[in-house]
């Protein structure tokens, strides 16, 4: 009975040991996948790798409107004793002002997109979001000029739409192209588009009236 | 003695159960540690150390476009100094002058403040990591969309100022506006009719997946009316590479 029981004893810790041991390395097995995998997964590293690339091409803009600037700041401190100088930067600054808020007519190499189906407001709104993400400096759709003020909310756009936009025509074509880009997503869940891209070297958008602020008004910066 | 023999052969029995329990235990501790031996890369002596830089790129990349962004802010206010410095001395056309600072002001290159509306979006708070639980990239074009047109003059998102080139764009679940990586809670300012701004925003009709989202998965929406708002100048890069004036 002794014996019995010494090996009843001998066996609860064999089980208790292995418990211990099975414990341990279950979590060192799940903790060092979660690391391995985490480091490793390729969605995760491309994510930063795309925001890396991303970031690295914004700084080098932000570098050269820099050295714009720069430049512009230059020739106003020399105002005094050349007046046109200043004046000309002035009104290269308000050129670039103009071509944003959409205020004059703005031509340049770019792309046509036509697409006879119906969109929604969304879709119509992502397409043109896409555009501003490739570099697009300048939008119309059905010669209507996107601003900062213009919403396809409660506008009377109809198809077919005629979206051009002044950009780099290969890197907009391609990026509206490419499989899983804003027209793939869209074919994805509406299904296929009738549509034709093109590209251009010359293609002219007209200017749109910007109403004035109502209820805005410019503070200087030194105000704030 | 018989007895005892008996006895033991019926414990010997009862132990038979779980000793095979034991082998089964350890065969499945024996297939996880051949499996954590596996997952290890035989290529890579260091599999963190390219994501480590990666990412220490990534940040050294924002700090370097946040201090770009301060440059730019700096330098605009000393061009505008000097020409309001112009201004008063009468040496510049003062046609060029009042018309640069009209096309400046309406591109969204000039801080502005006025009446508006305060929007704050933010993920559900219950921890559950669901696409439908968490604020997208797309809530917030379709809000700017819907402000714009019910007449906003100025908007930002987390002090990004919305131009006409913004990109409201998303890497998985990094959000960039301007190019600029933005977290949450979303902070979007809207200069408007305040009454219009906040009525169009909270009718569940409008922006009906969001409304949805608020309701069913907790997403975080909240609309306050404002009597003064400041909004900063866009600070990007401004159009000229393809773009020309037509003439």
């Amino acid at each position: 009975m002794n014996d019995f029981l010494t090996k009843k004893i001998l066996f609860q810790w064999e089980i208790w040991l292995t418990c211990l041991i099975l414990g341990i390395v279950f979590v060192w097995q799940i903790n060092s996948r979660g690391v391995i995998l985490n480091a490793q997964n390729p969605e995760s590293q491309e994510v930063i790798a795309i925001e890396v690339a991303r970031l690295t091409n914004a700084n080098a803009d932000l570098r050269r409107e820099l050295a714009d600037l720069s430049q512009q700041e230059f020739s106003l401190a020399r105002a005094i004793t050349d007046k046109s100088q200043a004046e000309e930067s002035l009104q290269t600054k308000q050129e670039q002002a103009d071509v944003l808020s959409g205020a004059v007519s703005v031509s340049g190499p770019g792309i046509r997109l036509v697409i006879q189906d119906d969109l929604n407001v969304p879709q119509l709104v992502d397409i043109v979001n896409a555009l501003n993400n490739i570099g697009a400096e300048a939008i119309a759709i059905n010669g209507k000029r996107s601003n900062n003020r213009f919403s396809f909310w409660r506008t009377d756009i109809k198809p077919p739409y005629s979206i051009e936009a002044i950009g780099s025509p290969a890197a907009l074509s391609s990026a509206l192209n490419r499989k899983g880009g804003i027209l793939d997503q869209i074919e994805v869940n509406a299904g296929a588009l009738d549509l034709t891209l093109t590209e251009h070297d010359k293609i002219v958008l007209p200017a749109v009236n910007v109403p004035g602020f109502v209820y805005a008004r410019t503070v200087e910066r030194t105000q704030k | 003695m018989k007895r005892s023999q008996l006895s033991f052969d019926y414990h010997a029995l009862h132990l038979r159960p779980a000793r095979t329990v034991l082998l089964l235990v350890s065969i499945a501790g024996g297939i996880l540690v051949s499996s954590q031996w596996r997952t290890r890369i035989v290529r890579v002596i260091n599999p963190v150390q390219p994501y480590t830089s990666l990412t220490e790129t990534r940040d050294a990349l924002t700090q370097e476009q946040q201090q770009l962004k301060d440059q730019l802010e700096t330098i605009n206010a000393g061009i505008e100094k000097r020409t309001s410095d112009l201004k008063l001395t009468n040496r510049l056309d003062q046609g060029i002058v009042e018309q640069s600072d009209a096309a400046l002001e309406l591109a969204g290159l000039t801080d502005v403040q006025g009446k508006g509306i305060t929007v704050t979006l933010d993920d559900s708070p219950d921890g559950l990591i669901k696409d439908q639980a968490i604020a997208h990239a797309a809530d917030l074009r379709d809000m700017v969309s819907v402000l714009r047109g019910v007449g906003a003059e100025a908007i930002s998102i987390n002090g990004e100022r919305i131009v006409s080139t913004t990109a409201i764009d998303c890497i998985v679940n990094t959000i960039l506006v301007n190019e600029t990586r933005l977290s949450n809670p979303f902070v979007v300012q809207a200069i408007g009719n305040p009454e219009q701004l906040e009525k169009v925003l909270n009718d569940p009709r409008i922006l009906q997946d969001l409304h949805d989202r608020v309701i069913n998965e907790g997403v975080k929406l909240k609309v306050e009316q404002n009597g003064l708002i400041s909004i900063s100048a866009y600070k990007g890069v401004l159009p000229g590479v393809y773009s020309k004036v037509a003439l």
